[in-house]
């Protein structure tokens, strides 16, 4: 036993050491940010003449931002945009796969063109929407007056609830390859010999789909669910393009605000404070959908 | 219980022929077995009939009516897979019931047949595991019993045992053997493995590169396989052929004649011969040859001998004593002799 547990030991030792370079990078470009934009948010930063400043200020800065009107509208909004943009993202992602994975949809043709908006810089693709939406010249109000849908030109990002509204679709066009892709390796895995079985056992489409596909795809959906929520949350650089948070603040939402408050209004403990409430939301999504990864218990064990 | 025919069954995937002119009819209530070896057209045979893929041209008819457009459902067949195909995120419960599920019969119905099937399969402790969670055999047991809660007209097994070890997959051919004598479903079995075919079936179809190259009792196509082909696929040790020539008074196999009664009619192609081991004898009598190889496998020694100019292996009862390089006398029973013709290979009838 001695040898084993001497053994055992200088495993163990030189694991560590094996797994230090990365948990020291980690530490660093993890744990750093973390533990200091929490320790920013219970403090009063000031710029003065004489430089920066840092005073203790308790919880004031989390007191605040939920007596704050605008933060209580931001979070509403980044609720709103999470669960519509993770819901269409969804749906279409899985609808995109189905149809790449069909016999019909298999050349590589359809998967390189579905990469196109992925693989779009974040601001070249917030750039071109800009131009797709532009009120006078955009071509998505040509198209629409061309088509004789409508009769005048529409201020897509200048009107309160219809800016955030087509941020989000421009949002949804960016994320649904990433998402397709995962769904259709997803596909890919179901044994073929499962729709056979079904098949036999008498399951029309909509009945494989069900009983088959949706099961079979059951951790993929969940990831996509947990991935996209996290993008959706923490979307920036769409507004930051298109509108910057106008009209009105419409279309200010958590992460946006924080920067704002950070960099704009150079309140920095209270862009931390916006910051860390965007941190737990998101880290309890994660907790919430790694918990629904776990595999089914049986009912009963016996025999 | 149905019959089954397959008339003028072709099948081509793109320009590759994977089934030419298949005809079989499967009468009501037997166990046929597909037997060939990979490529040879078992499984796209199978998967026709079952309708999981199309017929490029011929006609399927289950109980007389032609099947050719029903989906696998209608044409009332079951279907047993290789890798059992369970659904992993259902209970053994609900994997059985599925497809009492799917028609939407009551619940207390579904749980009242589920019941009678586990019990008549000895899976009634495990109705609320999942798949996963189960051995292979027992695995195969819910396959089966998803087969038979359908209580479908024809069975079909496409080689079922192929993930089993040796054990197991001896003990689940009785039990399908026994399901079969129980049930009488008219049942359709496609294996690689020509043991498994002849102790199962009651009629074999070997297949040859998409055709039929003998339909018929396991007796038959052992003890008069239909050609060079069969006669090598069927039978453990494989026959042993010869391609030597007739000579006054027998058939000469390199230094060894053996003799033939002079009334045997020879034929005007050159013929091949082929012998099984059970009518190769060694002992006091016959000529000399040289022991190879001694393969005891339990109640017999497959012994092979060299001569010069041939080798053929006997079948000795028990564990033989016998040494490599020893000198024995073989005699071989001209009873057993098969002829087959050197260039058709098609097995000749010479009496």
């Amino acid at each position: 036993m001695q040898t084993s547990n001497n053994y055992n030991r200088s495993r163990y030792r030189l694991g560590i050491w094996f797994t230090a370079p990365a948990v020291i990078v980690l530490l660093i470009v993890l744990a750093y940010p973390i533990i200091a934009s929490l320790v920013l948010s219970f403090l009063k930063v000031r710029f003065g003449g004489d430089g920066l400043t840092f005073a203790w200020h308790g919880v004031t800065n989390y007191t605040d931002l939920f007596t704050n009107q605008l933060f209580r509208e931001a979070l509403f909004r980044s609720v709103y945009f999470t669960v519509v943009e993770v819901a269409a993202v969804i749906f279409l992602a899985l609808s995109v796969a189905l149809m790449l994975n069909h016999p019909l949809g298999r050349s590589a043709f359809y998967r390189v063109v579905l990469l196109v908006p992925w693989a779009l810089s974040p601001v070249a693709n917030a750039v071109l929407w800009k131009w797709i939406y532009n009120a006078n010249y955009g071509i998505l109000n040509q198209s629409l007056i061309g088509l004789g849908l409508i009769k005048e030109n529409i201020i897509w990002l200048g009107t309160p609830w219809l800016a955030l509204n087509m941020i989000l679709i421009a949002d949804v066009w960016k994320a649904v390859p990433f998402i397709a892709l995962l769904m259709l390796a997803g596909l890919q895995n179901i044994p073929s010999y499962l729709y056979k079985a079904a098949r036999l056992d008498g399951a029309n489409a909509w009945q494989q789909f069900v009983h088959v596909t949706l099961p079979g795809l059951k951790t993929t959906l969940v990831i996509s669910v947990v991935l996209q929520s996290i993008w959706a949350l923490k979307v920036f650089d769409l507004i930051y393009v298109l509108t910057k948070g106008s009209p009105a603040d419409s279309t200010v939402l958590l992460n946006y605000l924080s920067w704002r408050e950070t960099f704009s209004n150079l309140d920095v403990g209270y862009g931390a404070a916006i910051a860390n409430v965007l941190f737990i939301l998101m880290f309890m999504l994660a907790l919430v959908y790694i918990r629904a990864l776990r595999p089914r218990q049986t009912a009963q064990r016996d025999g | 219980m149905a019959t089954l025919e397959l008339i003028n069954i072709h099948k081509k995937f793109g320009d590759f022929v994977a089934v030419e002119g298949v005809n079989l009819r499967v009468e009501e209530g037997e166990f046929v077995t597909l037997l060939g070896p990979s490529g040879c057209g078992k499984s796209t045979l199978l998967n026709m009939t079952a309708g999981l893929e199309d017929v490029t041209s011929g006609e399927i008819r289950i109980n007389g009516k032609v099947v050719n457009q029903l989906g696998p459902f209608e044409r009332d067949v079951a279907m047993v897979f290789q890798n059992y195909a369970l659904y992993p995120h259902m209970t053994v419960e609900e994997n059985i019931g599925f497809s009492l599920q799917l028609r939407k019969r009551p619940r207390t119905e579904i749980q009242d047949k589920v019941q009678k099937v586990a019990s008549m399969l000895e899976l009634e402790k495990f109705l609320h595991r999942l798949p996963r969670e189960l051995s292979g055999g027992q695995q195969q047991r819910v396959a089966i019993g998803r087969a038979v809660i359908r209580e479908p007209s024809i069975f079909l097994f496409d080689e079922p045992f192929s993930n089993l070890d040796a054990a197991l997959r001896l003990k689940t051919r009785g039990e399908i053997k026994e399901l079969h004598q129980r049930l009488g479903v008219t049942s359709i079995f496609v294996t690689h493995d020509q043991e498994e075919a002849l102790s199962l079936s009651d009629r074999i179809a070997v297949l040859r590169l998409g055709r039929l190259e003998q339909f018929g009792t396991p007796e038959e196509v052992y003890s008069k396989p239909a050609s060079k082909y069969v006669a090598k696929f069927i039978g453990t040790p494989q026959m042993d052929l010869f391609a030597g020539e007739f000579v006054e008074g027998g058939y000469q196999i390199g230094s060894v004649k053996i003799a033939l009664p002079r009334s045997l009619k020879t034929a005007n192609t050159p013929v091949d011969v082929g012998i099984r081991a059970e009518f190769v004898t060694l002992g006091d009598t016959g000529f000399d040859a040289a022991i190879r190889l001694v393969q005891p496998v339990g109640p017999f020694t497959y012994v092979t001998v060299d001569w010069d100019g041939g080798s053929a292996t006997a079948r000795v009862n028990g564990v033989s004593h016998l040494k490599p390089k020893e000198t024995i006398k073989v005699d071989i029973n001209p009873n057993g002799l098969l002829f087959f013709d050197r260039n058709s290979e098609k097995r000749l009838d010479l009496v």
